[in-house]
This record gives C-alpha cells, sequence and structure tokens, in this order.
C-alpha cells in the first residue's frame, strides 16, 4: 500500500501544477518520443540524455518534488535493470570489447544498456512530474478530451470517462473497506501474512468474495442513484468542471515543440555538439 | 479474570503526517461475566478500545490483559490465535462479511481456523445456527440468497460458534428495525447469562439502560466516566454527547417542573409511572 | 390537490412472491408523510416504483396527474427527489462540489450559474465549509447533507427520504432530521415521503401509513395509528415514547389518553 503513496497527487501551487491538464499529458508524450531518437555518437547521446534529465530536475523542481522521491520510486527498478545489464552483456555485440575472465564484454553493450537504464529513469521521472502535479480526475478530463473525435464512431467516450472518475472516487473508500473485512476476517483466525498455501488461499477468498458482493450492491445502488438524480449519457448534458486554456499553456507548448524540433535536427542532421563547441571553447579561451 | 487497561496508549500511522493518537492513557477494568457498554461520540475512541481485546490493535504504550492472556506494548505477541478465539468481536453490519457457499460452511469457518475438526466445527455451527434462530432449513443455503437481517444472524453465528469467553459487539443493532433490535439483544443477553462477558459499543442509550450493568464513557480518546447506566443518567452528561433515553428525558422534565418523586432507577414507561403513582401524584 | 396516487399496484423480484400487494395509496400536495413498517415490508421498493427505477407488474402509478410510464419516467422524475440509505452509494463526485453538481450538469444547467448554486445549496444544509471535501472524509450525515443539498438544488415538488437515516448515528439522525423540518417549514407547497422504521421519525409527520408484508395495514394522523398499540405490535412495531408514556401512565389511572405530546403530559402531571 505503501508504494501507492509515490507518484501521488501532492496538492501546491506550483507553475507545473497550474497548466492545463491537456498540455502536459501532450508534454508527457512528446518529451516520451524525444527521449527515443539516436543521436551521432556515444558522447552525443550521453549528452542529450543529460540535458534531458537537466529538464526534468527543472520540472521537478518546479513542482516542488523531492529529488529522492524519483530515486525511492526508481527502488523498486533496481533489480530488473541489474537484470537487464547482465543479460545484455552476455550478448554477443560488435566493435570493441575487453576480456574479464571468461566473458567478453562489448562496450556497444554496456553503451546499449545504460541507454535503456536512463530512458527507464527519464520516463519514470517524466510520469512522476505528470502524476504528481495533476489530480486523476483532471487527467480523466484530458484523457475524455483528447478522445473526443471518437465519437464520431460512437466510441463511448464519455461512459468511460465517467467509471473512470467513479472509480477514483472510490479508491479511499474499497481501501477503508478492504481494512474492514480483514479486520473481521482476522477476529476469526484468519492469519493473512502466515500460513500454509491452501490457509493462504482461503484467507484470500475470505477478503476478495465480501468484496466483489459489496461491489455489485453498490454499482447497482450507485446505478439507481444516478438514473433517479436524470442521468443519460446519450443526453445532452453541461459540464461544472471546464478546462480552461490560458497564456501560460501556449507558452509551454510552444517550448515543448521548440524542444522537439531541436532534438529532431540535432538527431537527424547527426549534430555532434562536442565538434561543434570545440573551435568555440578555443576561441573563448583564446581571449584570455 | 477481568480484562484490564494498564496506561494503554495507541496511535495510528506513527511517524507519517496522518499520525493520530486515538487512545490515551487508558486504565480501565472490565469485570468478568458483566455486560458492559462503552458509549461516546463518534471518534471518542471506542472501536480502538475494544480491538485491543482481541489483539487486532497491539497497544503502543502500556499492557493490556485479558485472562491468562497479555499483551504489553512492543514485545512479540505469544498464542495470537488463542486471544482470538478466547475474544471474538462482531463488527457493525457484520453481513457484510460473509464468503461462504454455503450457511453452514460460513459459520464453521471461525472454529476451523481456531484447530476444531470438520465435525466439531460443524456442529458448533449448528448450535449457533439455533442459537440465533435459524432452524436447519438454512444450513445447506447460500448466504447471498438470505434477506438482510437473516445474513446479519449468519454473521454473528460465526463468532458464537468459535465459543468465546468475551464477545465484543460494535453497533450491533444498527440498520434494524425495532423488532429486529429486541430480538438481537434477546440473544446478546441469553449469551451473557451463559457466562460470556458481553463489551457492547453502542449510540443506543435505550440498551445501555435496558440490558447493561457497566458503562464506560469515552471522550476524545480518553475514559471520562465509568459507572451504571442509572447513575449515569441521572447526573448530568451534556459534556459527553450522550443522547439520553428519552424515558430519562422526561424524568428529568418532570423533576425540573418540581415533581417530587423517587426516582429509584426505572428502566420502561410502564415501572416509571408506578414511581409516580406511588409519589402520590394526583389523577 | 392529489400528487402522487397508486392504484392497485403490485411487484415481485422472484416473479413468486408479491413484494408489493396490490397496494392504493393517494398522497396530496404539501402534506409531510411517513411511511413505516418492518424490514422486509416493501417499503423500499414502493420508494423504487414510484421513481420508476422499478417497473410494476400490475396497477398505475400517477404522479402530477401524469401516468408513470416509459414515455413519462424522464420527465416526471425531473421533479421527484430522492435520497436514498446508504450514504456512499449515491455520493457520485469526487468532492461536495462535484457531487451537488451532477445533478446539475444532468439538468443541463448552464455552466455559469452552476458555482451560484451549489454554494447556495451547500449553505442550506451547511456544508459550505466542505465544499471541497471528499466524501472519505465526511461522516454518514454530511453525506446525507450533501444528498440533500443535491436534491434540493433541482426544485422537486416531492422528496423521498428511503431509509436515509438508517446508517447514521444518532447525531447524523438529528440533523438529516432538522433539515427536513426545516425544509418542510420553508416550503409550504414541498411534499415530504419518509420511508422508515424509526418510529420517533414518524411522530411529526401529517399523515402515517403502515406498511406490512407489501400491504398497507393502517393509515391515519400520528395520534391515530399510534394508539392502536395491539394491531401495531402485530405488525412488529413499536410505539413512539410519548404513547408508551401515555399508555402506562393510563394503566396508572391518569386521565391523559387524548394527550399525544411530551409537553402535554408533563404539563398535565405537574398541574
Amino acid at each position: 500500500m505503501k508504494s501507492l503513496t509515490l507518484g501521488r497527487y501532492v496538492p501546491y501551487n506550483s507553475p507545473i501544477h497550474r497548466l492545463d491538464p491537456r498540455i502536459k499529458m501532450f508534454s508527457l508524450i512528446i518529451l516520451m518520443v524525444a527521449i527515443f531518437f539516436k543521436f551521432a555518437n556515444v558522447p552525443m547521446n550521453f549528452i542529450m540524455y543529460g540535458i534531458i534529465f537537466v529538464i526534468i530536475l527543472v520540472l521537478m523542481a518546479m513542482s516542488h518534488i523531492g529529488i529522492f522521491t524519483l530515486f525511492k520510486q526508481l527502488k523498486a527498478l533496481w533489480l530488473m535493470i541489474l537484470f537487464l545489464l547482465i543479460i545484455n552483456i552476455l550478448m554477443p555485440n560488435t566493435g570493441a570489447f575487453f576480456k574479464v575472465w571468461f566473458i567478453t564484454v562489448y562496450f556497444n553493450a554496456i553503451w546499449q544498456t545504460l541507454y535503456i537504464v536512463i530512458r527507464l529513469i527519464l520516463m519514470v521521472g517524466l510520469t512522476m512530474v505528470l502524476t504528481t502535479t495533476t489530480r486523476p480526475l483532471d487527467l480523466t478530463y484530458a484523457i475524455e478530451w483528447y478522445l473526443a473525435p471518437l465519437k464520431v464512431v460512437k466510441f463511448p467516450t464519455h461512459e468511460i470517462a465517467m467509471t473512470i472518475s467513479i472509480a477514483l472516487r472510490f479508491i479511499p473508500t474499497l481501501l477503508d473497506e478492504t481494512n474492514r473485512i480483514m479486520k473481521a476476517q482476522e477476529s476469526r483466525g484468519v492469519d493473512f501474512k502466515n500460513g500454509k498455501l491452501k490457509e493462504k488461499i482461503r484467507a484470500v477468498v475470505s477478503l476478495i468474495v465480501p468484496l466483489f458482493i459489496s461491489a455489485f450492491q453498490r454499482s447497482e445502488e450507485l446505478a439507481n442513484a444516478m438514473e433517479a438524480r436524470g442521468y443519460d449519457p446519450s443526453a445532452k448534458r453541461t459540464r461544472y468542471r471546464v478546462m480552461k486554456w490560458k497564456f501560460r499553456d501556449t507558452v509551454a507548448l510552444v517550448l515543448v515543440l521548440v524542444f522537439l524540433a531541436g532534438v529532431i535536427v540535432t538527431s537527424v542532421m547527426r549534430l555532434d555538439f562536442i565538434v561543434l563547441l570545440t573551435p568555440v571553447v578555443h576561441i573563448i579561451l583564446g581571449w584570455f | 479474570m477481568p480484562i484490564t487497561f494498564k496506561n494503554v496508549s495507541y496511535v495510528y500511522s506513527p511517524k507519517t503526517p496522518f499520525e493520530y493518537e486515538a487512545i490515551k492513557d487508558i486504565n480501565v477494568t472490565i469485570k468478568d461475566g458483566s455486560f458492559t457498554a462503552i458509549v461516546g461520540h463518534t471518534g471518542s475512541g471506542k472501536s480502538t478500545l475494544v480491538q485491543h481485546i482481541n489483539a487486532l490493535l497491539l497497544p503502543t504504550s502500556g499492557e493490556v490483559s485479558v485472562d491468562d492472556f497479555h499483551i504489553v506494548a512492543n514485545k512479540k505477541i505469544k498464542n495470537l490465535k488463542e486471544i482470538r478465539r478466547h475474544a471474538g468481536i462482531v463488527f457493525q453490519f457484520p453481513e457484510y462479511q460473509l464468503f461462504e457457499e454455503t450457511v453452514e460452511k460460513d459459520v464453521s469457518f471461525g472454529p476451523k481456523n481456531f484447530g476444531d475438526t470438520d465435525e466439531v466445527a460443524m456442529q458448533k455451527a449448528h448450535r449457533a445456527l439455533i442459537d440465533v434462530g435459524l432452524d436447519a432449513s438454512y444450513y445447506q443455503r447460500s448466504p447471498f440468497e438470505l434477506s438482510g437481517g437473516e445474513r446479519r444472524r449468519v454473521a454473528i453465528a460465526g463468532i458464537i460458534a468459535e465459543e468465546p469467553k468475551v464477545l465484543i459487539l460494535d453497533e450491533p443493532t444498527a440498520g434494524l428495525d425495532p423488532r429486529g433490535s429486541v430480538e438481537m439483544m434477546h440473544l446478546f443477553k441469553k449469551i451473557h447469562e451463559r457466562g460470556t462477558t458481553v463489551v457492547i459499543v453502542t449510540h443506543d442509550m435505550n440498551i445501555v439502560l435496558s440490558y447493561c450493568d457497566q458503562v464506560i464513557v469515552m471522550k476524545d480518546g480518553q475514559i471520562v466516566k465509568v459507572t451504571d447506566p442509572i447513575t449515569l443518567f441521572k447526573e448530568d452528561n451534556d459534556e459527553f454527547a450522550l443522547e439520553i433515553p428519552l424515558l430519562y428525558q422526561f424524568a428529568k422534565k418532570l423533576q425540573e417542573k418540581g415533581l417530587a418523586f423517587e426516582f429509584t432507577g426505572a428502566k420502561t414507561a410502564d415501572e416509571l409511572a408506578i414511581l409516580i403513582h406511588k409519589a402520590g401524584v394526583k389523577q | 390537490m392529489e400528487i402522487l396516487k397508486l392504484v392497485d399496484v403490485s411487484y415481485s423480484y422472484d416473479g413468486k412472491r408479491n413484494v408489493i400487494n396490490h397496494v392504493s395509496l393517494s398522497i396530496e400536495a404539501g402534506k409531510y408523510v411517513s411511511i413505516i413498517g418492518h424490514n422486509g415490508s416493501g417499503k423500499s421498493t414502493l420508494a423504487k416504483l414510484i421513481l420508476g427505477l422499478l417497473e410494476a407488474a400490475h396497477g398505475t402509478i400517477t404522479i402530477f396527474d401524469k401516468e408513470l410510464n416509459d414515455q413519462t419516467v424522464r420527465e416526471l422524475r425531473q421533479r421527484i427527489g430522492i435520497v436514498f440509505q446508504n450514504p456512499d452509494n449515491q455520493f457520485i463526485g469526487s468532492t461536495v462540489r462535484d457531487d451537488i453538481a451532477f445533478g446539475l450538469e444532468n439538468r443541463c444547467v448552464p455552466h455559469d450559474e452552476m458555482e451560484r448554486i451549489i454554494n447556495e445549496f451547500a449553505i442550506k444544509v451547511k456544508m459550505e465549509e466542505f465544499l471541497d471535501k471528499e466524501p472519505s472524509n465526511l461522516s454518514g450525515g454530511q453525506k446525507q447533507r450533501v444528498a440533500i443539498a443535491g436534491v434540493l438544488a433541482m426544485h422537486p415538488d416531492i422528496i423521498i427520504f428511503d431509509e436515509a437515516t438508517a446508517m447514521l448515528d444518532p447525531k447524523g439522525k438529528r440533523e438529516i432530521h432538522e433539515i427536513a423540518m426545516q425544509m418542510r417549514a420553508e416550503n409550504p407547497g414541498l411534499t415530504i415521503v419518509s420511508i422508515t422504521h424509526d418510529i420517533e421519525e414518524a411522530f411529526d409527520s401529517d399523515e402515517v401509513i403502515v406498511l406490512n408484508e407489501g400491504e398497507i395495514v393502517m393509515r391515519g394522523t400520528p395520534a391515530d395509528v399510534f394508539s392502536r398499540k395491539e394491531e401495531l405490535l402485530k405488525v412488529e412495531l413499536d410505539l413512539p415514547f410519548v404513547y408508551k408514556m401515555r399508555n402506562a401512565l393510563v394503566k396508572e389511572g391518569y386521565d391523559v389518553k387524548d394527550m399525544t405530546t411530551v409537553e402535554g403530559l408533563v404539563a398535565y402531571l405537574c398541574r
């Protein structure tokens, strides 16, 4: 349960919090795409990843998220990263290599694994910025907005968005209910932590069945309540919560698109910053 | 042996932003074989307190003794299963915890968990079902096809079948109609008369008046009064936010208006009328 | 003026036993009517039939002079508000605001008016400090108050309380009852139907209808109905305290058999 608190929405009034959820979602996708571009050579890849990482750190600072939260989130993934590392390194590859004991370690393998790991860290960081600064409900509205065109082909966007928002509203309630049922069954001698496999299965059943039954009853009562209040998904309805696009959202959009353009250019034209900047550094040094 | 709380405190979610001390420095004894009520406003710590009796919650400081069992803060707990069998809790709206395919399977679930063989557990289950007023025709039925009231009785039978020495009830009459309430309390009275210590958490002062011999009043996580029901209602209890039984509100109104009569603890309207008559109030 | 009329209505869940059995009743506009009965007597089924959530197998239901059927149900629902028993299972919005807004959205209330209406009705139920709170941080009584605000915001002609206090603690019960009394005082034309098994709640209604096994067994003013002790006990109901006290005093020779209030009894005894 504790892991649910990482990446969870934290109310605050940061510039990122104030952005429209639609632009945040769009930016997330764009920046994720940027991560997957290939650049001129190995040092360039690391430089670009470094730039994106700095951008993420800036976003995190702006959103009032501590850097350590990112690493806590990643703690769960260290094992997988290590696993990836080992697998990749043992695979045959091309290019320069060195020998450790009887294992042949290719530099390319090391770089490729590092790319995967770094991309993972960047993606986790970006997602964290989104989920910590945006209410789940606002994300739902953004998804509904993006899926709106599908209404033309009769895709039930509104119903899905309504279902998601109700599910979100009930998460705390369901957690409370789970807790209560667990306590009731523990009072009857159930041990949720220890015991043989057969006992553990019984324990889980004694928790899941009541939760399901309760969920069915709940959904029926909810449906009745919604109908009684005049809910009709196919009819016209007005909206209380509306997303208002503000100037700062346009600014964010422009920045993100400019950044993407820069990334595309750097990749396609195989620019090498080191090569480009070396004469500049010489010139500056020459002045002193 | 009684149930004793010595300097017991409980803190929810310690060392987190949600840290909350639900009960503070509780010292109280629940007499063996008593029918004790625990009352107080919502959030006063009643549920937290009773969940210490069967070690669902372990005290963050202090010590709880239930007969021969001792639960000490920060000490590893032994015989957890024995404690749970010794003290059974019926939670509020217990009908929501049923899960087995048949009534008798659900009721025998507790005894089986505590080590009884299938036959012994089933015998206990059948006895418990008769106690709650459900005959053999219910044994093989699915709990989910029963009415709400019947399901509640099945759930309670599930705890009674464990034959606990202490029976803890958390608002057992919540949502029941008048008749259902009376039947439920009669059941608990029957169990109490067999020698079980009954502890009931309730808001219903009429129940406290009619069935209990000891009342523990809680406020803001602490115990503010331990007495018997009649003494409790005679005194002024506005600060404890208790709903005084209508009978006592009426008696108080009469006394306020100057009517002098010996209020020796009537429990029903009939008894009060007799007292009024005895006092010579003219007709 | 007759606002709600049932003629020979029957309903069965399983096709074998009628949960509502050939019930005929009519309710006049502006009245506060209590429908009482033990659990399982069919009370909540009646509420669902009136809202058109269940379809009567037999008989007709007429509301505002229109017969309730597939064509009229949506229109009629707009003028009826209902508060159900379970505070959680009728709370749809993620916050108090959103829940009150839900009904407004369904009714196509213009966006610009929503904020004002939400505030107005939150104040009416004394929940204005909780507008941005989530339901998991509210008590049962508070959630029911939000439900009432949502209902009132629709300006219904009939409000039905379907065991709305059954799952609340005494404080919550009192809060809801007070709001119902307040509504009654502020809106004389409003018809209130209170379905309950709590006998004290039925005490100050204009009329009491007693339901048992899906049939109406008694009907009249509280004074009428609660004087018929034997019949009430037979249908597993109790008497409000005042009537119990009155009967006890009468047994001891006090001439209070026509008293119907605590004040009346006290005044008589202390004269």
